[in-house]
């Protein structure tokens, strides 16, 4: 959610700027639902292999900590929009 | 947007070259945010502090997850801390990352880009200081800890920085006439309470990390956007300018 949010609002702001601020609220308030959400369901993980060759790897996990900043960036991102 | 974006990657990735790039798309975006009114000269080279201040550091950061990889062969935050093994070489790698993380969360000696970026707008500050920015240097310490623990010594590194900094914090604070130049220092300060609740470590001490970074976000988050109106309500932003509120406030 978080990384659709950005080019989202960026979209829309290039199409009609007045739209932004609301995309961006409406986004940041998405994305601090959707981690509550995924917290509260015992969180997640998705992993890719990227490069394996190189040991590279897309890995992200919604774990207690990750939940925690992530909740304070998204909520209070939100409402510094707002 | 893309900030916000780039923090929640951030606080997500657990494989270290991931978090890396998240970690520089913070401070690529913090530029853009700080220096936001491009008229003012003034914003641009304030902007300019903490990209350099926190892209140096990031260098040791990324010198860091290459020692880590060479000698462990992964990048993968949870095989790390299963396969490593304490001593001279992870001990260096953890100072690497706590000079990255200091940096980041504008500890001292690292901590004066910190009310050098105060000219950024209020909502960018009370973003920066509460959840973003400051708070990912933190972040990095409490995910990568299980690395940092075995070292003792970087422990009592911690402990010492972040006392001075809640001392020269406080401190510097206490002194300052202009509204966002307090919360700033203030900021240094508070997460010298963090940094230090680090190195005392413990079950009990990272819980209270978490506990902290929490309650001065919505604190600080609060403090900046009241200080942004009442800077745009009375124009003044000196605190010896901003007497006299019970009587405004009665008419």
């Amino acid at each position: 959610m978080a990384l659709l949010a950005a080019p989202a609002t960026g979209l829309v702001g290039a199409l009609r700027p007045g739209w932004a601020a609301p995309v961006a609220v409406t986004a940041s308030t998405l994305s601090f639902a959707a981690m509550l959400w995924g917290w509260m369901s015992g969180g997640g993980s998705v992993y890719l292999s990227w490069v394996p060759t190189l040991d590279l790897h897309l890995a992200v996990v919604l774990d207690g900590l990750a939940a925690l900043y992530g909740m304070l960036a998204t909520g209070i991102g939100s409402l510094v929009a707002l | 947007m893309l900030f916000l974006a780039a923090m929640v990657g951030l606080v997500m990735a657990r494989d270290l070259l991931l978090l890396f790039v998240f970690w520089d798309l913070t401070m690529v975006t913090s530029y853009f945010l700080i220096g936001y009114d491009r008229q003012r000269r003034e914003a641009m080279s304030s902007a300019l502090m903490p990209l350099l201040v926190t892209g140096v550091a990031s260098i040791f950061f990324l010198v860091a997850i290459l020692l880590l990889h060479a000698v462990y062969g992964t990048f993968s935050v949870s095989d790390l801390v299963a396969r490593a093994k304490s001593g001279a070489l992870l001990a260096g790698a953890g100072i690497l990352v706590m000079v990255a993380a200091m940096a980041k969360s504008a500890q001292v000696p690292l901590h004066f880009w910190l009310p050098r970026a105060m000219v950024a707008p209020t909502p960018v500050s009370a973003y920066l200081h509460s959840a973003a920015m400051v708070a990912a240097g933190v972040f990095l310490l409490e995910r990568l800890y299980p690395l940092l623990r075995p070292s003792g010594a970087l422990l009592d590194g911690l402990l010492a920085v972040g006392i001075a900094s809640m001392l020269i914090g406080g401190v510097l604070a206490l002194t300052q006439d202009v509204l966002k130049q307090l919360l700033a220092y203030s900021t240094v300060a508070q997460y010298g309470y963090v940094v230090a609740m680090l190195g005392l470590g413990g079950t009990a001490g990272v819980a209270g990390v978490s506990l902290y970074v929490m309650a001065h976000a919505l604190a600080k988050s609060a403090l900046f956007l009241v200080a942004g109106a009442v800077m745009e309500a009375t124009g003044e932003e000196r605190l010896s300018n901003l007497g006299g509120w019970e009587e405004v406030c009665r008419c």
